[in-house]
């Protein structure tokens, strides 16, 4: 009898089991593109595990800037963009330790813009924002973390479960087969063709600081956290991109910037600000831009050259470039770069339209 | 607690293995607290209050009734000298005579909360409005009272328990706790199907092994009534709400309203025969078999099979409890002489027979909803079941005249063919928002009846699109073959469940897949909850 009860048990486990895994794989098979954010994610899981060198995470001003095709053709580092649109504050420890759980770089970007434009899970609650509430939950694989984010920050009732469970709400969906384990190269290796955009205003520079609000500096703290019990040869960065002008959420971006940098040091990790190298940059305010937080492509080539440069220059990254164990990253130049200048075709026609009018 | 829900699969796996890893002589005590927590879950306290009631009375009229059954027999076995015939008819009458009294209390108590609840606002509004042309202004305040989850189902069960009290057809239950379990079981409680105390009550308490087989099929039968529900009836939901809804905007008309009331017809066998489904495959996971109430309606050859395979525990408990009561009352008695005089022997007979059904339907229609459309749905089936009573020997003479040959296929089909015809004729008192606007559909489907529209696409804008239009038709298919296949005797998941662990497993994954992929659920789409909940 006890046998046949544990042959029962065991029968409906084993089920139960093929039913989770289904389920969970038929929900990244229909879940939809948002925004980029799940090509960019998607793309991440399927590198190669422990293969790539550089990892920035960020939001969607860092899958703007940096472009790892063509900072592996220039200097031969792996790197990849791990970003999602509007992450909020409260989410973005998660996203570290979702990033870390994949790869072990040798050096882990971490843009702070996410903590000084603190758009945050609440805010997106009130505004009854699911489109952004989902780019910080529907893009990541099923595990205990992004449910005790959701868990955290989302409240418990039924109107949420399909949250939770995000089969609830796309299960109708155009069925993806390469997505079936939330897995599928991704040529960009996170990075967001965004177009052009003009009327870009810059912030004037200033020393002073201002602490972050309580959430923020709860989330930072979750974030040292994180890197302090990441691999040991993992060298932590964080850092602000040369963000131009006042970035949504807040007028005082950079005196958050420059508590941020403190609290970063404090912690005993490096801080690097852009914005002080910023002339090194030399946008051109007509053509390198999307808006204040987003480059165009332009703007994207100057960043990656001057960040590859940086990176070669203070970390010891290994150059790939004839690797056979890279041969995709190799196979991907080409093709980007005809991505790269289709876009570039397609952003000079926007200026050269542009400033025909204002001459006009 | 809605039985397509997370929170429902939860609490059916919670239920599930207390009943079968506690000491068997628990078991009927895990299925009331859970009955229990179902209930407070789904209406709240307040709506535990009626129920309570309704079980309190019921149990205790029933013990009364009982107790006065067993004093009578006592009185004959104590009596000092053997009582006469004579004698021991006016003691049975005496003791008719006081249970029927304390029946009458109980059922009158228990159908005046129904009553109260669900028609005191119908009734009201018709007395308004009739007053108010009386005298104009005057209005007596339209009470408006939620509806107590589940109070009809539980109401007609324990009232049917009551009335087989009286008349000595079964014992009264001597467990309040036990009975109270009868009255509240919670798959049924929702919608159905109305049991019967002598089937049912002796299965609730007894001690169950569990019987992988069994399981097996209760599972397949709960995935099925999934893909009923949120497959087939709620995607054909969707085109019906587009019809209905538009029909008094004046966007449609002709063959499009037809087929909108022909969908809801869909639409309902898929919810209703799908939460029946749900509700028969829970209980076969304890052990427990439940009345079947759908068997295969659609293919009824006249509209009185149609009823005998339509919600048949309810048509039973009509039958039982008023048609019954009603062809065989001394009034009915009294008439069918009179007539058989009058009119002769066959239609003396059947005449009264028929009144019988008509209040019977009546009854069926009211039990539906306060409203009259529901009245108006209840005359239409009573009239048409009459009728194909009173002129049975004329449709008899008019087939052999023409020849018909009554086995063969063509025939059955025609019959089940005009049979759905009626059927969904009858629909449009209960699908449409008044009675009113129910004439007002049928007439727009006679007299602007338009074939084109089969053809011209315009179909695909009534919220479904191609793709979803091929889905509900598919479906249909499936659902149509399985009732084929059952029809003709043969269960289809007695014959799955029996196979090799991979065929099964196979299955039920493929099953759920299904459900998931093409059901129509989550905030994408517009979930309704099952239909004849709010019965």
């Amino acid at each position: 009898m006890k046998k046949k009860v544990f042959v029962y048990i065991l029968k409906a486990f084993i089920f139960s089991l093929l039913l989770v895994c289904l389920l969970v794989h038929y929900s990244y098979a229909v879940r939809p593109e948002l925004s980029h954010t799940r090509r960019n994610i998607n793309g991440y899981y399927a590198e190669p595990r422990n293969s790539l060198d550089v990892v920035f995470v960020g939001s969607s001003g860092t899958m703007s800037a940096f472009l790892p095709v063509i900072a592996y053709r220039d200097f031969g580092f792996a790197s990849y963009n791990f970003c999602t649109n509007e992450t909020a504050y409260e989410a973005f420890p998660y996203c570290v330790k979702e990033a870390l759980k994949t790869q072990k770089p040798d050096v882990l970007m971490i843009d702070i813009k996410t903590l000084v434009r603190p758009c945050s899970i609440n805010g997106m609650l009130a505004n009854n924002e699911e489109g952004n509430i989902r780019f910080n939950t529907d893009a990541f694989k099923w595990s205990p973390d992004r449910l005790e984010f959701m868990w955290r920050f989302l409240p418990h009732t039924s109107d949420y479960l399909p949250y939770f469970f995000d089969i609830l709400k796309y299960h109708d969906q155009p069925f993806d087969p390469a997505n079936w384990d939330c897995a599928d190269h991704f040529i960009n290796r996170g990075f967001n063709f965004l177009g052009w955009g003009h009327d870009i205003s810059y912030l004037d520079m200033t020393d002073e600081v201002l602490p972050v609000s309580e959430g923020v500096e709860n989330a930072f703290n979750e974030i040292v956290e994180i890197c302090r019990n990441a691999d040991p040869d993992v060298q932590v960065v964080f850092f602000y991109y040369p963000y131009a002008g006042p970035v949504a959420y807040t007028d005082t971006p950079l005196e958050f910037v420059n508590y941020l940098g403190q609290r970063t040091e404090e912690e005993g990790f490096t801080f690097l600000n852009c914005l002080d190298y910023f002339d090194e940059f030399d946008f051109d305010v007509e053509r390198d831009y999307w808006n204040n937080g987003h480059w165009s492509i332009n703007g994207a080539e100057k960043i990656t050259a001057w960040m590859g440069a940086y990176l070669t220059e203070h970390y010891d990254l290994p150059d790939h470039r004839g690797d056979a164990a890279y041969s995709q990253w190799e196979a991907d130049i080409a093709p980007f770069e005809e991505l790269c200048r289709a876009e570039h075709e397609k952003v000079s026609g926007y200026i050269n339209a542009y400033l025909a009018t204002k001459e006009s | 607690m809605p039985l397509f829900s997370i929170r429902f699969f939860i609490f059916l796996v919670i239920t599930f293995i207390l009943y079968y890893t506690l000491p068997k002589r628990f078991q009927w005590m895990v299925l009331l607290s859970s009955s229990i927590v179902f209930y407070y879950l789904g209406g709240g306290l307040k709506a535990g209050v009626f129920i309570t009631t309704t079980i309190l009375t019921t149990f205790y009229g029933a013990r009364r009734m009982d107790d006065i059954a067993a004093a009578h027999a006592a009185a004959l076995k104590n009596a000092d000298k053997p009582l006469d015939r004579e004698a021991k008819k006016a003691l049975k009458a005496k003791m008719m005579d006081r249970k029927k009294r304390v029946l009458r209390l109980v059922l009158l108590l228990n159908f005046g909360i129904l009553a109260v609840l669900k028609y005191s606002s119908f009734v009201v509004g018709n007395v308004n409005a009739v007053a108010g042309r009386i005298a104009p202004g005057f209005a007596i305040p339209q009470p408006r009272f939620l509806l107590p989850l589940g109070i009809s189902f539980y109401t007609f069960q324990t009232m049917g328990y009551l009335i087989d009290v009286y008349r000595g057809t079964v014992k009264a239950d001597r467990n309040l706790f036990q009975f109270a379990l009868f009255g509240s079981y919670f798959p049924q409680i929702l919608q159905g199907p109305i049991g019967q105390y002598g089937a049912l009550a002796p299965q609730l308490y007894a001690e169950h092994t569990f019987d992988p087989v069994r399981f097996r099929k209760g599972f397949l039968r709960i995935l099925w009534g999934y893909f009923k529900y949120v497959v087939i009836a709620e995607r054909a939901g969707i085109l019906v709400k587009a019809i209905v809804d538009g029909f008094d905007a004046g966007n449609y008309r002709g063959l499009t309203v037809f087929l909108g009331v022909f969908f809801y017809g869909i639409q309902m066998y898929g919810d209703f025969s799908g939460g029946i489904d749900i509700v028969l495959g829970v209980s076969d996971l304890f052990g427990i078999t439940m009345m079947e109430n759908f068997i295969q309606p659609f293919m009824a050859r006249s509209v009185s099979e149609f009823w005998q395979r339509w919600h048949e525990s309810l048509g039973h408990w009509m039958e039982t409890y008023i048609f019954y009561p009603v062809a065989l009352s001394k009034t009915f008695s009294k008439m069918q002489k009179f007539l058989r005089a009058k009119i002769g022997p066959y239609y003396g007979k059947t005449l009264p027979t028929c009144l019988a059904s008509v209040i019977v339907f009546l009854t069926v229609g009211i039990w539906h909803g306060a409203a009259w459309k529901y009245v108006c749905f209840g005359l239409y089936h009573g009239i048409l079941v009459s009728a194909d009573t009173l002129f049975a020997k004329q449709f008899e003479s008019s087939r052999k005249f023409l020849h018909i040959d009554v086995d063969s296929f063509s025939w059955r089909l025609f019959q089940m063919i005009r049979t759905t015809f009626l059927i969904t004729i009858g629909r449009y008192f209960d699908c449409a928002i008044s009675a009113g606007t129910a004439f007002r559909m049928l007439l727009t489907t006679f007299r602007d009846f338009d074939p084109g529209v089969l053809f011209d696409g315009s179909l695909l804008t009534l919220g479904l699109d191609g793709r979803q239009f091929l889905i509900l038709l598919f479906t249909l298919l499936i659902l149509l073959t399985v009732d084929i296949i059952n029809y003709r005797g043969t269960i289809c998941r007695d014959v799955f469940a029996v196979q090799g662990i991979v065929f099964r497993w196979l299955l039920y994954l493929a099953a759920i897949f299904v459900i998931m992929r093409f059901g129509v659920y989550g905030p994408g789409f517009d979930v309704s909850t099952f239909i004849y909940q709010g019965f």
